[in-house]
C-alpha cells in the first residue's frame, strides 16, 4: 500500500443543539490540514451556521486556527470543515538513532516539552504495571525497539472500544479501563515514550480507511496518533499499529489533546447535546 | 521562633542611608537629619497621631487579608542623590530593553533558545509561559507598559536587583500619597531640599497607554480594568483611572465582538482601545485561560492577536519576571544589548541543578529561599528565622518540584531611620521599587519609586502584603529638572466617598442589551473526543 500519494477531499461536520437560546458563544477551530513533510493543503474553507466571521491564525504549536464568534440568538451550532489535501507516498523507513543520540542533553532540553508529564499524559513511573515496562524499554538496544515496545504494550493492554472513556480520559485512566479509543492509544503511549526520555507528540488529524478506487466517499472519523524522535520524527499510530502515509493527514501536533481540540469553545447558557461529529473522506 | 529578637546572621552591618558610623549624617541628609531631631520624640509622635488622621481622612487604605488598614507610611523620607538616580534610571531602562526583547523572543522567534542562552525548558515549564500569547504583537512593540523592579542596597551600598515585576506591579499610588501626606504632616522637611516631583505619573502612563493602542485608532479610548472592589490594590485602580480621567470598569462592563471590545454606557456602546489591566492573565479570557473566570471578557484575547484592542501589561510577561528566569537576565542584557549590566543581580542558585540544590539544602538556615513563580513575598521561607519544621517543609517542596523554587544568601539591604514607638527613630531594612512606564519611544522612571520599609526590628520582608510599611522616597533635583521642589497642592485630595467615575458606582450603568449576559453560567462547548481507529 502507500506507493503512491493520494488526493483526498474532506468534510468534517460538528454539531451542537442547546436545551437555552444561546446569545453569544466564542470558539476555536483546528481542522485545517497542515502543508508538511510532504503533505500539500490544496483547499480549505469553514462554513458556520448561524453565519460568524472567521478569524485565522497559526498558534504556538505551527497549526492553523479558525476563530469565531456567534452573536445571533441561536439554538443549534453546525460547523462543516471541508478540505482537499494531497498526502505523500509512504516513505521509505530512515534508520533510527542511538540512545546516546536521543538522551544528548541539548536535544533533551530542544524537545523538552515533548517530554513533560501533562494533564493527560502521566508518568507511568508511579504504577506498577506500567513502571516495568518503562525499565524493559530502556533496556532495549535501540530507541526504535523501545518504541515498539511502547506500542505493543499498549496495544496488548487496551482494547479499541467506543464509549468507555471519553475526551477527557488520562493515559492512566485509559490503562486502567483497558478500553478507549485512538486518543487514548495516544496519551498512553506518549506516557511510555516520555519516561524513556523519548520525546514524543501527539498528532491529530484523519485517517483514510478504505483502499478503494477514486471516487467513493467513505465515513471516516478524526484520528489521533504519535510522533517520537529517533534522529527524525518517526510516526506511529498505535491504534491501528499500521505504517503512518499516505492515508493519515495531519492536521495539529502539540504535547497532548489539549494542545490540538479540534473545536473548543465556550458560550454563556445551560446543557448542549452534541449532535455528533461525522469526517467523510473521498479520494479524488 | 520570634524573629524581632535576632539579628541578621554573621552580624552583618548594613549600609544605612542617612547615618554614617557614629550616628552622623551624611552630608546630603544634614538638614532632613536637623529637623527631625529638633523635632524630637514629641514632635515625631504628634505628626505621626496627624498622619494617621490624615490618611483615615482621605481613606488611604490597603486591604491585608480580610481588613483595611490605614497605610503604613513613615514619616522619614528616603532621599536619593541625584547621582544615585541616575545610576537606577539608566540600570532599570537598560533592565527593561533588555526583557522586552526576551519576551519579544520568546513569544516569537525564539532566537535566544536556539542560540542555547537559557534552557528552553526553564522557559517552557515557567507557569507564566502563556503559548496564547505568542504571536501577539502590539501596535508599538511594548510588552512591559509598566514595571516595577524591585532594588535593595547591600553592605557595600552598592544597588542591586532583587527582583523583577513585570506583570501589575502595584504600589505607584502610594508613591503619590505619601508626597501629599508628608507635605502636608511634615512640611518643614522640605524646606532645604529640591524634590523631584512624582505627580506626572499619572499622565504619563496615560500617554504611555494611548501610544501603544491599534495604529488606526487616532483617539484611543482607555480603560482600568479591576478584578473588584475586594482585590487588595482596588484602591490604587480607582486612583489611577480617576486620575487618569478614563473609566474603571470590572469585566462584566466590557464585551467583545467580532474582535472589538466594547463598553457598556449609559448612552449605548463604546469601542475601548487600550486596557489597563490589574487582573491576572488566567483571569482575562476564559476562552484561551481559565474557563471558570468570570473577571475577564471572552474573545479579548483573539481581539488583541487581530490588533483591534491593546492588553497592557501584555500577556504572558511572567516568564520574563520568573524568578528561575532571574540568574539569566545579566547575560540577557549582553546578549540583547551588547552591554555590560549597570545594576547586578543578587546571587540565586538554580534549584533544578542537582549540584546547586544539593549545596543549598545542606545550608537553608543561612538561605532565603522563594517560589519562582509568586509575587509579593508569599510562600518566601527566611532560613535564619525560619522554625525546623518550616525547613523541613520547605525541602520535601523544593524535592517534590525543583524548578519552582530558588535560593539566595540572606542579603542585609540598607536600613533607614524610622519612626518607631514613642516617636523614636531606629534603622528598619528598606528597599526600592522604581515605577517605570515605557511608551515605545522612551522609557520613564518615576523619580523616586516606593521605598517600602520592614517595620519590625531587624525584618527583612518588606513586602506590603506582609505588613511592611512604606516611605516618600526623594529623588533630588540637581537643577537639570524642570520640576522645583515640594508642590503642596500637588493631587486634588482623593474622595473616596465622592463621586467617582467609573461604571462600577456612581453612573451605575445600566445593563446594556448585550451578546454575552454574565447572568449565564459560562459553559465550555462539549469537545470532541478523537475516535478514530475501529474500522482500520
Amino acid at each position: 500500500m502507500g506507493r503512491t500519494g493520494r488526493r483526498l477531499h474532506i468534510t468534517h461536520r460538528t454539531g451542537y443543539r442547546y436545551a437555552d437560546v444561546v446569545d453569544a458563544s466564542f470558539n476555536e477551530v483546528r481542522m485545517t490540514p497542515l502543508s508538511t513533510d510532504g503533505q500539500l493543503l490544496l483547499s480549505h474553507s469553514l462554513e458556520v451556521h448561524p453565519v460568524a466571521s472567521v478569524q485565522t491564525y497559526q498558534d504556538y504549536w505551527g497549526a492553523h486556527v479558525e476563530a469565531f464568534d456567534v452573536h445571533v440568538p441561536h439554538r443549534v451550532l453546525e460547523i462543516i470543515a471541508i478540505s482537499t489535501v494531497d498526502t505523500p507516498p509512504m516513505a521509505d523507513l530512515l534508520p533510527g538513532t542511538t540512545w546516546d543520540a536521543v538522551r544528548e542533553p541539548l536535544l533533551q532540553d530542544r524537545y523538552s516539552e515533548y517530554l513533560e508529564t501533562t494533564d493527560y499524559v502521566d508518568n507511568p513511573q508511579a504504577d506498577s504495571d506500567r513502571a516495568p515496562i518503562v525499565e524493559e524499554m530502556v533496556r532495549l538496544a535501540t530507541p526504535e525497539d523501545a518504541a515498539r515496545l511502547a506500542v505493543s504494550a499498549v496495544r496488548d493492554r487496551i482494547a479499541y472500544t467506543a464509549g468507555v472513556t471519553d475526551v477527557s480520559t488520562t493515559a492512566s485512566e485509559a490503562w486502567a479501563s483497558m478500553h478507549g479509543v485512538c486518543q487514548d492509544f495516544a496519551h498512553a503511549t506518549l506516557s511510555l515514550l516520555r519516561a524513556a526520555r523519548i520525546p514524543a507528540r501527539y498528532v491529530s488529524g484523519y485517517l483514510h480507511t478504505e483502499e478503494q478506487a477514486s471516487g467513493l466517499t467513505v465515513v471516516g472519523e478524526s484520528h489521533a496518533w504519535v510522533e517520537y524522535w529517533d534522529g527524525q520524527w518517526q510516526a506511529v499510530d498505535p491504534t491501528n499499529d499500521r505504517a503512518v502515509g499516505s492515508a493519515h493527514v495531519i492536521v495539529a501536533r502539540g504535547r497532548d489533546y489539549a494542545d490540538v481540540p479540534p473545536l473548543k469553545g465556550i458560550y454563556a447558557g445551560g446543557h448542549s447535546e452534541a449532535l455528533g461529529v461525522s469526517v467523510e473522506i473521498t479520494q479524488l | 521562633m520570634d524573629q524581632l529578637e535576632l539579628t541578621p546572621p554573621g552580624a552583618v552591618v548594613p549600609f544605612d542611608e542617612m547615618l554614617v558610623d557614629g550616628g552622623q549624617p551624611r552630608a546630603t541628609h544634614a538638614d532632613m537629619h536637623q529637623t527631625l531631631v529638633s523635632l524630637g520624640a514629641a514632635g515625631l509622635s504628634e505628626r505621626a497621631r496627624q498622619r494617621d488622621a490624615y490618611l483615615d481622612r482621605h481613606g488611604i487604605t490597603f486591604t491585608l487579608g480580610e481588613r483595611e488598614r490605614p497605610l503604613p507610611m513613615d514619616l522619614v523620607p528616603r532621599l536619593l542623590t541625584p547621582t544615585e538616580w541616575q545610576h537606577i534610571e539608566a540600570g532599570v531602562i537598560q533592565r527593561l530593553h533588555a526583557l522586552e526583547a526576551f519576551l519579544a523572543d520568546v513569544y516569537g522567534p525564539g532566537h535566544v533558545l536556539d542560540d542555547g542562552l537559557i534552557p528552553r525548558g526553564l522557559v517552557t515549564t515557567s507557569t507564566h509561559f502563556h503559548r496564547e500569547a505568542w504571536g501577539i504583537e502590539t501596535a508599538n512593540k511594548v510588552r512591559i507598559h509598566v514595571s516595577g523592579i524591585d532594588l535593595i542596597r547591600d553592605e557595600a551600598g552598592e544597588f542591586r536587583v532583587l527582583e523583577d515585576n513585570l506583570r501589575n506591579p502595584s504600589g505607584v499610588s502610594y508613591v503619590l500619597e505619601n508626597r501629599r501626606t508628608l507635605a502636608h504632616v511634615l512640611p518643614e522637611i522640605f524646606t532645604h531640599h529640591r524634590v523631584r516631583s512624582v505627580n506626572e505619573y499619572p499622565e504619563k502612563l496615560l500617554d504611555a497607554l494611548k501610544a501603544a493602542a491599534p495604529p488606526a485608532v487616532r483617539y484611543p479610548t482607555v480603560v482600568v480594568l479591576t478584578p473588584g472592589v475586594h482585590n487588595s490594590a482596588h484602591y490604587e485602580h480607582a486612583f489611577l483611572a480617576r486620575h487618569m480621567g478614563v473609566e474603571l470598569v470590572e469585566g462584566r462592563d466590557l464585551y467583545c465582538r467580532d474582535n472589538t471590545v466594547w463598553m457598556r454606557t449609559t448612552s449605548g456602546p463604546e469601542p475601548v482601545h487600550v486596557i489597563y489591566r490589574r487582573i491576572d492573565d488566567d483571569f482575562l479570557d476564559p476562552v484561551h485561560l481559565r474557563p471558570d473566570s468570570v473577571l475577564g471578557i471572552p474573545g479579548v484575547v483573539n481581539a488583541a492577536r487581530a490588533g483591534r484592542v491593546t492588553i497592557a501589561n501584555a500577556i504572558g510577561n511572567g516568564v520574563a519576571d520568573d524568578k528561575a528566569v532571574y540568574p539569566y537576565v545579566p547575560a540577557l542584557i549582553k546578549y540583547y544589548l551588547n552591554e555590560e549590566p549597570i545594576l547586578p543581580n543578587v546571587d540565586t542558585y538554580d534549584l533544578s541543578d542537582p549540584e546547586q540544590r544539593e549545596w543549598v539544602l545542606g545550608r537553608l538556615d543561612r538561605m532565603v529561599v522563594k517560589p519562582s513563580d509568586a509575587s509579593g513575598g508569599y510562600g518566601l521561607v527566611m532560613g535564619p528565622w525560619a522554625t525546623e519544621q518550616q525547613l523541613e517543609n520547605v525541602t520535601a517542596e523544593i524535592l517534590l518540584n525543583p524548578r519552582g523554587w530558588i535560593a539566595q544568601p540572606v542579603v542585609t539591604f540598607s536600613t533607614c531611620p524610622t519612626v518607631v514607638e514613642e516617636g523614636r527613630l531606629a534603622p528598619r531594612h528598606v528597599d526600592l521599587r522604581p515605577f517605570a512606564v515605557n511608551d515605545g519611544t522612551n522609557v520613564f522612571v518615576l523619580p523616586g519609586g516606593l521605598s517600602r520599609v520592614a517595620l519590625p526590628a531587624g525584618s527583612l520582608v518588606v513586602n506590603s502584603s506582609q505588613g511592611g510599611g512604606s516611605k516618600d522616597t526623594w529623588v533630588i533635583d540637581d537643577g537639570s529638572h524642570e520640576d522645583r521642589g515640594p508642590d503642596l497642592s500637588v493631587l486634588e485630595p482623593a474622595q473616596p466617598d465622592a463621586s467617582e467615575p467609573g461604571p462600577s458606582d456612581t453612573r451605575a450603568l445600566p445593563r446594556y442589551n448585550s451578546p454575552t449576559s454574565h447572568d449565564d453560567r459560562i459553559v465550555q462547548q462539549e469537545r470532541q473526543q478523537q475516535q478514530g481507529g475501529s474500522g482500520c
